[in-house]
């Protein structure tokens, strides 16, 4: 493997046939992923039998650039309306929609789009360097991904504002609607009453929706015909040179978070994106900033989010194991293509694989080469006058969130998590905890149980392995520093003087 | 000529696809058997999973040439929830007019209501099988490091220690799960057995070393198999598995176990009349004959193989009476 087959693999993607197949799929992506709940993996699973007509590689190509097309149109509807399309565009609604109502919507696009672009490159040459390598991902085990889920909890302090309580009580409410359903290791039903709908847990899509966009309508409505706000001045479309240099670092690190949680096995993108975000916030000497329309807070998670993308297919190309939903469907086309994923596909369909790695990067150009200008299209729906744009957002909230599993249940569910997240931010408490700890708490408890299957009870599974060893000692270090170093400062502070802390993530 | 042609149709997908979401339950009128379907006319097949796993890409496979045949849409609808009960219950308690089937898989859905915690609003009487158009052959694999050469060695090492060997299931009390305890029954054996999310979850421990073997359908398997990651002791079947051809079945090591094959059944609620299951039994018989659905069928190593209605009813019968007492005595315990 190297970068002289990455180029073979170009010239076979730059024909025009398969650059159409490319275009062709971002665009189809781009447009069903504007949709909110229908993400990349249903939209590319609706979309398998167009592609039966064609030879494997105009189809694979094809139905990855729906993939990443899809995951793109999240951001679109995460910056302009703040309703993430999935949950990985999450921490693109934090500073994406705060740029959007201050009337920089424009530049928020393009920089997602930039920043997309980036991690997916970075993401593709990661790959080469990385592919032969890729078995050690295999190393994480049970006792290991328990471990992770552990560390993810620091990340609470990045998203706590200024009151750790109020945090800590958002990520336990996350952390108890994470425990309905049939539990995986014993069979055990929690608070599902006995209603099928509940027994595989509350949707995490709906959730999010709910919480975010649901809450945000809520608000807005609350303002009543006095409050609500004339449509949105559009101030310029195209970021400042200032934009551009403060997203260049978030970009990259931000490529590098996502393209090695890419390779974990379960590659948790909504993790994944607030992990860099919670990198930048700490990392910027513009802190105070986050929260209110940092462009770091948004080139940092897409780019994250997209060699997330790129990378997750590493364990698909090199081992045949899809480690994520959305991939697995990937392994489907393959297989339906007559390829099978895996070290053979190198040796027999060296020409396929290539050609479909290189496609990454060719789609990833065509996505920013169209988004560019077309942020000029979507940012004309926040001359929508507010009170109409609600109504119809809400429309779409409903359409989207049934359309995840054809049921009105989920409905009932993003209802219910909008309440919650409308009374959360009434009374200042941080929405992201909530949506980390349902992210984490499964995480958690599902490997917590199957490490002491595999162990027969033993907790020192905990502690073999340098793996297990090293990210004990990350968590003891994000514990120390995250948690117990500020709480000193902040209580020496306190006796010093009175100054305010700084106002809160999320607050209006 | 054929690029344009698929060209179009990718379009006419994008607009269909704006619709999707509004599709909802087909209010179709009940059709009498000689017209049905009426030309025009929506039927729904339901997959209790998400978009993507592996019977719904089957069945996207499926569906259009069905679709050809009785000149009706057949729309492929995805219902995932509650372990498949979610699906279930919604062919079960839909119209018996024909215009609503699902996969009711053989042995998958008998875990489903044999369960009474799973709240399923259905048993095997709710249900008229059509036919079932495909099966996967269950295998045995380990590591390809792993000391045990064949089953037997396998096997012999569960004895020498048990409780101790790990073995990865892809969920609790889903085939895997109940097809290890049918054989920890008949052979006395007992497995650590470890649950895992997914399928691929458990290729992904086998290939590993986390777990020691694994149980699964061959098409799981497969890209592993082929790459030398993972070594197939054997096939739990009567003849070898076409896909795995050297690898011995489980009655030639000298075990006597029922084969344990799943099939990809289709069924309507039972209350359909006969003539329009007789009409839907003969599109999916043809489409399951159609040469480009085999050769999908095989690419995603799953054997295409036609059981009419009458043969899957009596399947049913017979794989509910051997798996019921595993099910209930998996309540009571592991």
């Amino acid at each position: 493997m190297g970068f002289d087959q990455l180029l073979g693999g170009l010239a076979t993607v730059l024909t025009p046939e398969h650059l159409l197949f490319a275009l062709l799929g971002c665009v189809l992506g781009m447009l069903v992923g504007v949709l909110p709940g229908f993400g990349p993996a249903a939209a590319v699973s609706l979309l398998i039998p167009v592609t039966f007509g064609l030879d494997a590689t105009s189809a694979i190509i094809m139905l990855a650039a729906i993939l990443y097309g899809a995951a793109y149109g999240g951001t679109t509807t995460a910056v302009l309306l703040r309703i993430p399309g999935e949950a990985s565009s999450i921490a693109t609604t934090l500073d994406g929609y705060q740029m959007a109502k201050t009337g920089r919507g424009g530049p928020a696009l393009v920089i997602a789009a930039m920043a997309s672009f980036i991690g997916g490159l970075i993401g593709v040459i990661g790959f080469v360097v990385v592919a032969p390598f890729s078995r050690l991902a295999l190393e994480f085990g049970a006792p290991e991904l328990f471990l992770v889920s552990l560390l993810g909890f620091a990340l609470i302090t990045s998203f706590a504002g200024n009151n750790p309580a109020k945090a800590l009580l958002s990520a336990a409410t996350g952390l108890a609607i994470a425990t309905v359903g049939v539990d995986s290791g014993v069979g055990l039903a929690r608070f599902t009453f006995d209603m099928p709908e509940l027994f595989d847990g509350v949707g995490l899509v709906a959730v999010v929706m709910g919480v975010f966009g649901l809450s945000e309508v809520l608000g807005q409505a609350q303002k009543g015909p006095l409050g609500v706000p004339s449509p949105l001045k559009v101030a310029r479309l195209m970021p400042t040179p200032t934009d551009f240099k403060r997203s260049a670092l978030p970009s990259l690190r931000g490529s590098v978070i996502g393209f090695f949680m890419g390779l974990l096995p379960g590659s948790p993108g909504a993790a994944t994106s607030l992990a860099s975000y919670a990198a930048e916030k700490k990392l910027s000497r513009r802190s105070h900033e986050f929260g209110k329309g940092a462009v770091e807070g948004i080139a940092g998670p897409e780019s994250a989010n997209n060699a997330l993308a790129v990378s997750s297919m590493i364990p698909l190309f090199t081992l045949g194991i899809p480690t994520s939903a959305t991939v697995a469907i990937m392994a489907g086309a393959f297989t339906m293509n007559g390829l099978i994923p895996g070290p053979l596909l190198f040796r027999d369909n060296p020409d396929v694989a290539w050609a479909i790695i290189a496609s990454l990067i060719v789609g990833n150009l065509i996505l920013l080469i169209l988004n560019v200008p077309l942020a000029r299209v979507w940012i004309a729906v926040l001359k929508v006058p507010f009170h109409y744009l609600m109504a119809a957002i809400l429309a779409f909230m409903f359409l989207g969130t049934y359309s995840i599993n054809g049921s009105p249940f989920d409905i009932l569910i993003m209802l219910g998590a909008g309440v919650l997240g409308y009374i959360f931010q009434l009374v200042k408490v941080p929405l992201t905890p909530l949506v980390l700890g349902l992210i984490l708490g499964p995480m958690l408890e599902e490997n917590f149980q199957r490490s002491l299957a595999l162990s027969r009870g033993d907790y020192s599974v905990f502690l073999e392995g340098p793996i297990c060893l090293t990210l004990i000692a990350v968590i003891v270090i994000a514990i120390v520093f995250g948690a117990v170093r500020p709480l000193i400062a902040s209580t020496l502070k306190k006796k010093k003087s009175n100054i305010p802390v700084a106002p809160k993530e999320l607050a209006k | 000529m054929k690029k344009l042609t698929a060209l179009t149709t990718a379009a006419v997908a994008a607009a269909a696809l704006a619709l999707t979401g509004c599709g909802g339950a087909a209010n179709g009128t009940t059709a009498a058997g000689a017209s049905f379907p009426k030309a025009g006319s929506t039927i729904e097949w339901i997959v209790p999973s998400a978009a993507g796993a592996g019977n719904d890409i089957l069945a996207r496979i499926v569906a259009p040439v069905m679709q050809e045949d009785l000149g009706a849409n057949v729309k492929v609808i995805n219902k995932e929830g509650g372990g498949q009960v979610v699906g279930l219950n919604y062919v079960a308690n839909s119209k018996p007019d024909g215009l609503t089937l699902g996969y009711t898989n053989i042995p998958s859905i008998l875990g489903r209501y044999l369960d009474p915690s799973k709240k399923a609003g259905f048993d095997r009487s709710s249900f008229t099988p059509i036919g079932s158009f495909a099966s996967n052959s269950v295998v045995i694999g380990v590591n390809k490091n792993s000391p045990h050469a064949d089953i037997k060695a396998l096997f012999e090492a569960v004895k020498a220690s048990p409780g101790t060997v790990k073995v990865g299931t892809d969920s609790r009390a889903g085939d895997d799960h109940v097809n290890l305890r049918l054989l920890e029954n008949a052979l006395g054996l007992d497995f650590n057995i470890v649950h895992y999310n997914s399928g691929a979850d458990k290729v992904a421990a086998l290939v590993s070393g986390e777990v020691d073997f694994a149980l699964g359908g061959v098409s799981s398997f497969f890209g592993q198999y082929k790459s030398g990651d993972i070594r197939l002791l054997t096939v739990i079947e009567d003849n070898p598995s076409p896909f795995v051809p050297d690898v011995p079945t489980l009655s030639s090591a000298g075990y006597t176990i029922a084969p344990m094959t799943s099939n990809f059944a289709l069924s309507v609620p039972s209350k359909t009349p006969a003539d329009v299951v007789a009409r839907l039994e003969a599109a999916l018989k043809k489409a399951s004959e159609n040469t480009a659905v085999q050769e999908k069928l095989k690419g995603a190593a799953t054997q295409p193989v036609w059981r009419s209605s009458s043969e899957i009813s009596k399947l049913w019968e017979e794989r509910e009476k051997t798996i019921k007492p595993v099910v209930d005595e998996l309540l009571q315990q592991k």
